[in-house]
This record gives C-alpha cells, sequence and structure tokens, in this order.
C-alpha cells in the first residue's frame, strides 16, 4: 500500500504515520509539506500510473499553496488520477462550508476531520 | 415636499401684503405703495383695529419664520445624524464581518495542536503508574478543551451570516423533514405533536427553522413532565404584519423569576437529569436575532412552557 501525506506540520505527520503502520506495517508513506511539492510530485509521477499512491491524504491550511489552490491547479492542468487512486481532504476544519466545498470536488473522495484514528484509516483503505 | 414649501412661502408673502395694507390702516396719512382703495376688498374702519390686524400678523409671521426655520435645522439635524448612523451601521457590519473570520480562524488554528495532543497521548505508552495518572489527568484537560473548541466551532458554524438566503418554507413541509430526522427521540418519548398553521408560509431561513423546529422539540422531549404524555402544539400566526411561531408544550415548566435570566445563555441548563450541554437556547436566539427577529419565553412551573418567536417580515 502507497500512502501519500500532504500536510506541513510534523506533529500531524509524525501522528498519521504511526497510525498507518500500526494498522499496516509494511506502507510505504511519502510525506509532502505543501500544495506546490505536491503539484511537482503529480506531474513527475502520474506517467508511470501504477506506482502512483493508493491513498492521498490532502490537508487544507499549508504555507505557498495550500489544498484548495493544489485542488484548482491540478484541474487546470487537466489531471486525471489513476483508478487505484482515492485522495481524501483530512484537516483540522469543521466547519459545514469546507466539508461540503471537498466533498464535491470531483477528485475528493470523502472529507475527514482530523484526527486521523484507526477507524477512519480502515474506512480509506476499504 | 416643493409644493410644501412654495405653499409656505405664498403664505408668508400674503402675510406681509396683510401687514402692509394692515397698517396703511392705521397709519391713514403714512405713504404707502397700496393704498385702502387699490389693494382694498376690506375696509377697515376703525384706526385701533387695524393696529391690532397688523400685531397678530406680525407674530403670526414671527411664529411661521420660526416653525420654517425650526423644521429647517430639524431637517439638516436628521440628515446628519442619519448619515452618521449609515455609517456606524456600515462600520459594524464590516467589524461583524472581521469578527466572524477572526473566531473561524482562531477555533481552526486551535483545533489542529489541540487534536495533535490527544493524538499523542494515545501513542504514548506508560512505564509505571504515576505516569500513567499524569497521562490520565493531561487526557481529561485536552478533551475538555477539545470540546469546548467544538462548541465554539458549532456556535460560529450555526450562526447565519450576513447575506444568509431566505426563501419561501412550506412550514408543514419543513416540520415533516425535521420530524424524520429526530424520529426515533419522537417515537421513543412519546411526543404527540399538533400544529396550527394559520400562516402557512413563511419567508426565512432554512437552516434556521430547522434548527428552531430541532431545538424546540427536542427540549419538549427532554424537559417532559413523568406523569403525562407530552405534547408540543406549534403555530403561526401573522400579527401587525409580523410572523409569530408559538411551540407550546406541557412539560415541567421553568420558573422564570429564578432562571428568566438564564434561560438564553450559554451552558446554561436547568434540569440535571436532561441530556444535552445548554447550548440549544443560546444558539437559536443568536440565529433569530441575527435576522432580525426576537424570541421571548413564557412559562408555569409544573405545568409547560411557551416560546414565541417573532419572525422579522422583509
Amino acid at each position: 500500500m502507497q500512502i501519500l501525506l500532504i500536510d506541513d506540520d510534523d506533529v500531524t505527520n509524525y501522528i498519521n504515520k504511526r497510525i498507518i503502520r500500526n494498522v499496516d506495517p509494511e506502507a510505504q508513506i511519502t510525506i509532502l509539506n505543501n500544495g506546490l511539492e505536491a503539484l511537482d510530485y503529480f506531474r513527475q509521477n502520474l506517467p508511470g500510473k501504477e506506482l502512483f499512491p493508493d491513498v492521498i491524504l490532502l490537508d487544507i491550511t499549508m504555507p505557498d499553496m495550500d489544498g484548495w489552490e493544489f485542488l484548482e491547479e491540478i484541474e487546470k492542468e487537466g489531471i486525471k488520477l489513476p483508478e487505484h487512486s482515492r485522495m481524501y481532504m483530512l484537516t483540522s476544519s469543521v466547519f459545514p462550508d469546507d466539508i461540503n466545498k471537498a466533498n464535491s470536488n470531483k477528485f475528493i473522495t470523502q472529507f475527514y476531520s482530523k484526527p486521523l484514528d484507526n477507524a477512519k484509516l480502515k474506512e480509506m483503505l476499504r | 415636499m416643493k409644493t410644501g414649501r412654495k405653499l409656505f412661502f405664498i403664505l408668508i408673502l400674503s402675510l406681509c401684503q396683510g401687514i402692509q395694507f394692515a397698517h396703511a390702516h392705521s397709519h391713514p396719512h403714512a405713504e404707502s405703495p397700496i393704498s385702502a382703495e387699490t389693494a382694498g376688498y376690506i375696509k377697515i374702519a376703525h384706526p385701533d383695529l387695524a393696529l391690532y390686524i397688523q400685531v397678530t400678523l406680525v407674530v403670526l409671521l414671527l411664529v411661521l419664520m420660526g416653525i420654517f426655520f425650526y423644521t429647517y435645522t430639524l431637517k439638516k439635524a436628521v440628515h446628519k445624524k442619519t448619515a452618521e448612523l449609515r455609517s456606524m451601521t456600515n462600520a459594524l457590519l464590516q467589524s461583524n464581518a472581521e469578527l466572524e473570520k477572526f473566531a473561524y480562524i482562531t477555533s481552526h488554528n486551535l483545533r489542529a495542536p489541540v487534536v495533535n495532543i490527544i493524538s499523542l497521548l494515545d501513542l504514548y505508552v506508560h512505564t509505571d503508574d504515576e505516569n500513567a495518572r499524569v497521562i490520565s489527568h493531561l487526557k481529561h484537560s485536552a478533551h475538555r478543551l477539545y470540546e469546548t473548541l467544538g462548541d465554539l466551532t458549532e456556535i460560529i458554524s450555526n450562526t447565519p451570516g450576513q447575506a444568509e438566503l431566505s426563501e419561501p418554507l412550506q412550514l408543514n413541509k419543513e416540520l415533516k423533514a425535521v420530524c424524520a430526522g429526530i424520529n426515533y427521540q419522537i417515537v421513543h418519548s412519546g411526543l404527540c405533536i399538533h400544529t396550527s398553521f394559520e400562516a402557512p408560509e413563511i419567508v426565512y431561513s432554512k437552516k434556521v427553522l430547522h434548527s428552531i423546529f430541532i431545538n424546540l422539540l427536542t427540549n419538549a422531549i427532554k424537559y417532559k413532565a413523568c406523569d403525562r404524555k407530552p405534547e408540543i402544539t406549534i403555530a403561526s400566526v401573522v400579527q401587525n404584519g409580523h410572523t409569530i411561531l408559538s411551540f407550546s408544550d406541557n412539560g415541567i415548566g421553568i420558573d422564570l423569576d429564578k432562571n428568566g435570566k438564564r434561560i438564553f445563555g450559554l451552558y446554561q441548563r436547568f434540569e440535571r437529569s436532561a441530556e444535552g450541554k445548554g447550548m440549544g437556547l443560546f444558539i437559536i436566539k443568536r440565529q433569530v436575532e441575527t435576522l432580525g427577529g426576537k424570541i421571548h419565553v413564557e412559562s408555569v412551573p409544573g405545568k409547560g412552557t411557551t416560546f414565541y418567536i417573532f419572525i422579522r417580515s422583509f
């Protein structure tokens, strides 16, 4: 299982890594710190589609390029996710506007509020 | 307005002419541009009477000029105050929007580290009893902080913004939709709902109407009396162009002399056995008032409570 975490907060990334390892010790985890890094990653790795991460967790509030801007950019570039990949929004926000906006975005499978826990992760990996 | 002003000037001019005319009669030898014969369709026999008329007309003229001056200054002052109020309202609207944004950012930014603390505490493996106690207290404190932040977020999310959408809503239809969502609680408590919608439709925010229905229905359930079947009557009437929604239950009621001031406060609960955090009435009061209406409560302990929602009509 390949998992991509897009979040600028080191503590969050540490926690998420630990939780993912608890559920799947073999998981390969990649961490990117903002939307710009993620955009580069998408541009470079999408040609080799089968190696693209199975699960992508995207935060909203990040420096340089936030989660919404990142989603707009990949939409503009006409990027398509491979069929086996699912992108989830995982953020501290619990506001209905963010939830609705995320759930109606074509790249996002579902919105989740932090913290990530075993139950949420299992839902994502299903 | 313009016609009024013209009439006013014609009146003053006529008065001036009248004064001159009376003056000519009270001083028969004085030179006057208007003689009694040329101007006179009225012949005044006695000079004293003419003087009397002259004085009365002068007084009348002064009074009229006074009224004119007073109205003019009053109008100017009203214009000035209106402009001041308008700019104050704009400033308040702006600061309100900024506060909303501030509360949003603060609660979001506070939530992130609190969530991390809770997750880290869950991951921590304690080695001795004393550490276990410290971690348990830390967990408890972090959870309290997390819950308070959750409440704050709920209040912010539920407060309608300035641009809240109003739409025509059928009260019966919306009530049904809300009841479907809390069907389990209604059936479980045996709550009997009566309706009397004299005004069957209102133009209002759907979100706020649902919030009012949910909170007041669940309140009627939470505060039901144990010796009778819970009942609530929901009614709508139009009075002086305003729609009033009322919710009358036959629950335990509340002593308003003792608790009246606190009933719409945050975290206020009056029955320890009842579930809930004491946020519902606080939230709906804010919602109703933000939309320009008001909420009023009447209650008789042991008999029941009635809430009135005055909906502002636009």
